[in-house]
């Protein structure tokens, strides 16, 4: 039984999802979920390990394409339009909702092609010069031109950890994107590396959709304004963050954000 | 309710709910025995209600030791947090509670002739009626029980009574005995303590409401 | 994880300390130790021997190649005016020149000359094929038609042997004294690796089978790499995980082991039916050695491919890439080191390869070195397999300068592919 907190107001839906199964082999991983992404918020997946919330995540941008047993079922539109649909090009979509994933993974080339390659590829800008602006203004954005503004030749891997998952977002943010999704994406940082990136998705919340799955119940706290509880590959309860992490409905969500669980 | 899977932050919980109610217990025996001493003119216990309120003073700033410690390093979420929350805030008002009795208990060498007084009588009951809405309140605290809560609010309206009915009947003594005036104005002021003591019930009961039910009780009750 | 201490509680009273050096630890800890040292000391060995090995090996291959490099050459003057040998620039250089200072009696002026000379034994001593060198150095200098110059002639085995001190008892004396004359020498031959292959030893040259090694490997590679690298790309990345694939895989993992000499029969039954007349050609060849070398950069590159992080390749798809720009933009250059290791691997197994060569045809003599793809030509294991098989004293030596040859090819193929390697080598 999903609950849904009433007096969100209506917020649009960037992305709507309505009764989405996901099954890996004959195994159910999410079972009929549907929510509304807001365009306004950043949105919060917590839940144990193994609930589906990553799974779930990777439906927004059919990433689970990739993998051969995946079978989704259900309702995807993004922008009301069916990303499942004859008219929705799977290399579009992927541009238009960006994926920053839990371990960094920049490219194993410079810094300057890691970011140039997306809008290259899709045909965002050909000359140099044009690379050169979109370069400057994802890094800016990304919160990472300052340190790196002399030495873009250098290898993308030889960044730390927090600068290199910047650098993906910054990738993510070059081609962009309406949507950005970040599946744990400071799980792998130290603590102060961890509250750059979530200054950063404070910055980027009011330009871009975003949503975040995070183990960590604080990071959803102080990053989020809407949190879903995943739980078994169903939704438990969707609200504002606030009233799922002071007064929650559901027991089993109260349960989990207490630490009660398991 | 099931525990919490560190079973470290369950012992703290049950820790500040112990201070709590060991605070509580003296509160309530103060209450008492204070007014027991007015009665009699016993100042001997007086003098132990009055020492024995550093006691509750100490386990005050226990409350709040422990309660910011738990704050800081369990992070408590959703009823964790209501329940910190509002024993730190219970213990501040337990502690007052203890001044009131404390300062009925230094009264008590202040009234001469007692015997005569018959307003004297009143006070014990009033005195008892604050005691159980402390007693039934700390109850409804121990069993996160909000309604038990919402009927202590409601008793408080008769300590409002007693006090109004005592105050007039000290101001008529008065004007008949000038003499007494002294004596009937420090009563006047335990009464007052008691009263005072009555709000206190019902501010932990609010807390009580809040910290089980995440909402503070409708305004109608109060 | 303990409770939060609020006022001072007491530390848990400590366990007394007791001695962890028993004498049992003490024997358990020197066993170890010297388990590990001679576990060293084994490792060092096994290295130091392998080495030992190769050296032996490379010395001897270079002490007894040396000898390959020379040749006894008699220095014999010619008078060309005086001899009747014409010609002019064209005529000299033309492929057909040797056959006309043939006609124009070379031989005999040759043998003239160094019986006026040298004395009708020395003279008699001359290899046969003397003359050719002299209608080389001509052909690289036709101005000596009009001059008078003195050429190192080779002389034949016997007299080679008599230099060398062996054979009989005449053949050394005259050696002996044309060396005191400063008419016979042992001199560098570098036309050695000029020349093609011959019948006699002091007139053979590595050039012809070098060149058909070279453009067989050539064919090899431009037929097995494209091919190698496609094939894993496809099962790899594309093909669906069903029992066919699982059959391909296991037949790709077994054709790797299939011996050489099946795929000679292959290439016989196959390639030589198709192009019957290009027997022997460095094009149906290299067809051959590229069947062998592809299972082998089949395997190596799936390997290489199964080796990059699917976090690149969820990265790159993630931004909008295509699965082909997935590939080519990322997992073929990240793959690229491993792949060019198993070419290298399979290219040199290839380069050394007799047994499939010889069933279709190219164990032929050829004298003179291939022009294309199409021309008849050998690979140098197969000169080296020729010459070894030969009577004549004088093969032994370069035989084993053929192989210092092929050696050095070898090293020069692998340099080329492991510079290439590290060039491509990234860090991820």
């Amino acid at each position: 039984m999903t609950v849904i907190h009433p007096n969100m107001a209506d917020e649009g839906a960037k992305i709507h999802a309505r009764d989405v199964c996901v099954f890996y082999g004959d195994k159910k991983a999410i079972d009929n979920v549907s929510l509304d992404i807001s365009p306004d918020y950043v949105t919060a997946f917590i839940g144990p390990s193994g609930c589906g919330k990553s799974t779930f995540l990777r439906c927004f941008n059919r990433m689970n394409d990739t993998i051969g047993a995946a079978k989704v079922t259900g309702l995807i539109e993004l922008d009301g339009e069916d990303i499942h649909g004859p008219n929705m090009d799977v290399v579009q979509l992927r541009a238009r909702v960006g994926m920053v994933f839990q371990k960094p993974n920049p490219f194993p080339k410079s810094i300057y092609e890691n970011i140039a390659y997306g809008p290259k590829i899709h045909g965002l800008a050909e000359k140099k010069a044009d690379l050169d602006v979109i370069v400057e203004r994802s890094l800016t954005r990304a919160g990472l031109w300052d340190e790196v503004k002399d030495r873009l030749d250098d290898s993308g891997t030889a960044l730390s950890g927090g600068q290199q998952q910047r650098l993906c977002i910054a990738r993510a943010i070059a081609v962009d994107p309406e949507v950005i999704l970040m599946d744990e994406p400071a799980s792998a940082l130290d603590p102060i590396a961890t509250a750059k990136i979530e200054e950063l998705i404070d910055d980027l919340s009011g330009r871009y959709a975003i949503v975040i799955v995070t183990h960590s119940m604080q990071q959803a706290a102080r990053v989020s304004q809407r949190t879903a509880f995943f739980h078994l590959g169903k939704m438990v309860e969707y609200g504002p963050t606030s009233e799922i992490f002071t007064n929650p409905i559901e027991e089993r969500t109260k349960d989990y954000i207490t630490g009660r669980y398991g | 309710m099931a525990e919490h899977t560190v079973k470290a932050f369950d012992e703290d919980i049950t820790r500040l709910r112990g201070l709590i109610a060991e605070m509580g217990g003296l509160a309530e025996v103060a209450i008492a025995e204070s007014l027991d001493a007015l009665v009699r003119g016993d100042e001997a216990l007086a003098e132990h209600v009055i020492a024995r309120d550093k006691r509750i003073d100490a386990l005050e700033t226990e409350v709040d030791k422990l309660a910011v410690r738990i704050i800081a390093l369990r992070a408590p979420m959703a009823d964790d947090l209501r329940e910190v929350i509002a024993a730190l805030k219970i213990g501040g008002v337990l502690e007052r509670i203890g001044d009131y009795s404390k300062n009925i208990a230094k009264r008590v060498g202040m009234i001469e002739g007692r015997a005569r007084f018959e307003p004297l009588t009143l006070l014990p009951t009033m005195g008892e009626l604050a005691g159980e809405m402390v007693h039934d309140v700390l109850t409804a605290y121990a069993a996160r029980d909000p309604d038990l809560a919402r009927e202590v609010i409601a008793t408080d309206a008769k300590v409002d009574g007693f006090y109004n009915s005592i105050f007039r009947n000290l101001v008529s003594y008065m004007v008949e005995n000038p003499s007494t005036i002294s004596s009937a104005a420090q009563l006047l002021f335990v009464a007052r303590n008691i009263e005072r003591i009555g709000d206190h019930a019902t501010n932990v009961a609010e807390m009580v409401h809040f910290a089980a039910t995440g909402a503070y009780p409708p305004e109608g009750d109060r | 994880m303990s409770s939060i201490p609020v006022s001072g509680s007491g530390a848990a009273a400590k366990q007394p300390v007791g001695p962890t050096r028993t004498a049992a630890f003490e024997k358990r800890l020197a066993s170890r130790y010297r388990a590990e040292r001679n576990f060293k000391l084994v490792g060092l060995g096994a290295v130091i021997f392998s080495v030992a090995v190769l050296v032996f090996l490379l010395g001897n291959m270079a002490v007894n190649g040396v000898a390959g490099f020379q040749r006894a050459e008699l220095a014999v003057t010619i008078d060309f005016p005086a001899s009747g040998i014409t010609g002019d620039a064209t005529s000299l250089t033309a492929p057909s020149a040797g056959q006309t200072l043939e006609m124009q009696g070379l031989p005999d002026v040759v043998t003239l000359s160094a019986e006026q000379q040298l004395g009708k034994d020395a003279a008699a001593q001359l290899s046969p094929a003397a003359w050719r060198d002299v209608a080389a150095a001509l052909a690289e200098d036709p101005g000596l038609v009009d001059r008078t110059a003195t050429l190192h002639l080779p002389v034949n085995s016997a007299l080679a042997a008599g230099l060398e001190g062996e054979g009989s008892a005449e053949t050394q004396a005259l050696a002996k004294k044309l060396a005191a004359q400063g008419k016979l020498a042992r001199n560098w031959d570098w036309g050695f690796l000029a020349r093609s292959d011959a019948t006699a030893p002091q007139s053979v040259g590595i050039w012809g089978a070098l060149k058909g090694s070279m453009l067989t490997m050539l064919v090899t590679l431009v037929l097995a790499f494209p091919i190698g690298v496609l094939s894993a790309l496809y099962l790899e990345e594309y093909a669906p995980r069903n029992r066919w694939t699982d059959i391909i895989e296991v037949s790709i993992s077994n054709l790797a082991a299939v011996p050489s000499i099946i795929f000679g029969l292959l290439g016989l039954a196959v390639f030589l039916a198709l192009f019957p007349n290009l027997r022997s050609a460095p094009l149906i060849g290299g067809m051959t050695l590229a069947l062998m070398t592809m299972p082998v950069i089949v395997i190596s590159g799936r390997n290489a491919i199964k080796a990059v992080p699917p976090s690149i390749r969820d990265g790159a798809l993630a931004i909008g890439a295509s699965p082909v720009q997935v590939v080519f933009h990322h997992v073929l250059p990240l793959a690229l080191p491993g792949m060019l290791t198993g070419t290298i691997i399979g290219m040199a197994r290839a380069l050394g390869e007799t047994a499939p060569l010889l069933l279709i045809g190219m164990r032929i003599f050829v004298a003179t070195p291939p022009e294309g793809f199409a021309s008849p030509a050998t690979v140098l294991p197969m000169q080296i397999f020729l010459w070894s098989d030969e009577i004549d004293r004088g093969f032994v030596e370069r035989t084993s300068a053929a192989i210092i040859v092929l050696l050095v090819f070898l090293l020069a193929m692998n340099g080329l592919a492991i510079y290439l390697r590290n060039k491509f080598e990234k860090r991820w």
